[in-house]
């Protein structure tokens, strides 16, 4: 579980995504934010990027 | 027993029931019961008889267009139809009218369908259920005070109170099987790009999918022959060729290697005891009809969920972040919250969830290799009360349904009993890409084996 971030933070976070939303509002996604956050984290793991990469985009033909 | 598409098809073909009587009997139950499960968000007569009195005059004159003329069914309220309403069950769409059909609702149409009107869905196919919309949440028919699960909510509670055939349904992270283990009928998320999605709305177009519910495996095959193929103006759109899959129902699985993915249902999200005998009775089935059973290891439920979640709020954000900056009070408050989340999902998290994606792709395949389907649960358990579903679950546990659509390949709800408290558990069969067939094959043979078409709400 991650640490639920500060309210300055969150309120950060969301104003870069353009959002406004009401204080108490904010605060609910505030205290929920650690069940999304390491989901976010697990795709950080590091590594170097020495190999070819898989192609982002999904093929749907077969 | 509610009938079912394939035996409402033979009555109609030899002019034992007609189509308009049988529009009518629906309608009224229609209008019955949706004060009480809440199953429809709008229903339309007038269209619904004209469509009914069109098939009655071909049943008339010989020249039925198949096994679906005249049949009952209903659209979830994302796939347009043009000049009725599609509102997305959301303020924010409350009057949006399409001026064209989509795709599959013109493809159901030209193959006879009576629709009755439009069907709950959660707000843009996500989240739920919600009590601060335009509408009421759809209630399960099994008992009107639980969930129906979602997002074709109310698609899974019109076909298993009988009101309807078949229905559309769409399965972003699950939102066809869903609603169909917990409302005790069939559904299908067919194999990715199998069925066009022009002019449904989207939620997350990478993960989206199109497809049937129906009360069995044969009624979804039915359905899914008239859904399936290729259409230019989806980009993911597959052109592949589409197989009988009624003909394909009788292969049964004689000969085939099932792995049971037990890690998912007994370790990564352990199930209720009847949703774990109701695999245990398929296994046995199975394993009784000729098929070689053993269990697979594939990466973990929370892996899967890890990349998808991401993905489809990322995804879902950008489809709906004007509305989200300009105008956030229209949406109720659990999709409001969940895109706000998808709007904190940052470039690189959304690529290295993509590239997450094709790894698990990759893993799974491997680890899948000589294994023809797959067995596995569909929901945790039963069906929860309505008013006590928590609002972030999905973040909670992982879920069971996430894989078939981080991976595209076909997956579907089997029924497959019913648990403590006398509401439908169900198991989930996935197969490879494209062999839809086998996965409706399966469930065909698990369905008899197991006796649940003689299950039916008493609504």
């Amino acid at each position: 579980m991650s640490e639920t971030p500060t309210l300055e933070t969150m309120n950060l976070m969301l104003a870069r995504a353009g959002i406004a939303l009401p204080a108490a509002e904010v605060e609910e996604l505030r205290q929920h934010w650690p069940l999304f956050e390491p989901m976010l984290a697990g795709l950080r793991k590091p590594a170097l990027p020495t190999s070819a990469e898989l192609a982002v985009t999904y093929q749907a033909r077969r | 027993m509610p009938l079912t598409i394939a035996e409402a098809a033979k009555q109609i073909a030899a002019r034992k029931l007609s189509p308009v009587e049988l529009a009518q009997e629906r309608l009224a139950r229609a209008e019955a019961l949706n004060p009480t499960i809440w199953a429809f968000i709008r229903i339309t007569p007038e269209p619904a008889l004209a469509a009914a009195k069109a098939a009655e005059a071909r049943q008339m004159s010989g020249s039925l267009k198949g096994p679906l003329d005249g049949i009952p069914f209903a659209h979830k309220d994302i796939y347009c139809t043009a000049g009725i309403p599609t509102t997305a069950h959301s303020a924010q769409f409350i009057d949006h009218v399409p001026t064209e059909d989509a795709t599959t609702v013109k493809w159901l149409a030209e193959a006879g369908v009576v629709s009755l009107g439009k069907l709950a869905t959660h707000e843009f196919a996500f989240g739920g259920p919600s009590f601060d919309l335009p509408w009421p949440p759809a209630h399960n028919p099994w008992n009107p005070k639980h969930f129906t699960a979602g997002s074709s909510s109310g698609t899974g509670a019109a076909v298993s109170a009988g009101i309807i055939m078949g229905g559309t349904g769409s399965d972003t992270g699950g939102s066809i099987r869903g609603p169909s283990a917990l409302c005790g009928i069939a559904g299908i998320k067919p194999t990715y790009g199998l069925c066009p999605r022009t002019g449904i709305l989207p939620l997350a177009q990478s993960l989206d999918h199109a497809g049937p519910m129906a009360r069995t495996a044969e009624d979804c095959a039915l359905l899914l022959q008239a859904m399936a193929g290729h259409d230019p103006a989806d980009p993911a759109s597959a052109q592949v060729e589409i197989p009988d899959y009624t003909a394909a129902l009788g292969q049964g699985v004689k000969g085939k290697t099932i792995g049971v993915v037990r890690h998912f249902h007994e370790v990564d999200n352990p199930v209720s005891p009847a949703t774990l005998a109701g695999i245990e009775r398929a296994i046995a089935a199975l394993k009784d009809a000729g098929a070689t059973v053993k269990d697979v290891t594939l990466p973990s439920l929370w892996e899967f969920n890890y990349a998808g979640w991401p993905i489809l709020m990322a995804e879902a954000f950008s489809v709906h972040e004007t509305r989200m900056q300009t105008a956030p009070e229209k949406f109720g408050e659990g999709l409001r919250h969940r895109l706000a989340f998808g709007g904190l999902v940052s470039a690189a998290d959304y690529i290295g969830a993509q590239k997450r994606r094709l790894e698990l792709i990759a893993r799974t395949k491997a680890a899948t290799e000589g294994i023809d389907l797959l067995l596995t649960a569909t929901a945790p358990g039963e069906a929860p009360p309505i008013d006590k579903v928590p609002k972030w679950a999905l973040l909670e546990k992982p879920g069971f349904t996430m894989p078939g659509n981080i991976l595209g390949w076909p997956a579907m709800s089997v029924f497959t009993g019913l648990g403590a408290g006398e509401l439908p558990v169900a198991a989930q069969i996935i197969g490879k890409p494209f062999d839809d067939a086998g996965v409706l094959a399966a469930g065909h043979l698990l369905e008899q084996a197991l006796g649940t078409l003689e299950l039916a709400p008493k609504i």
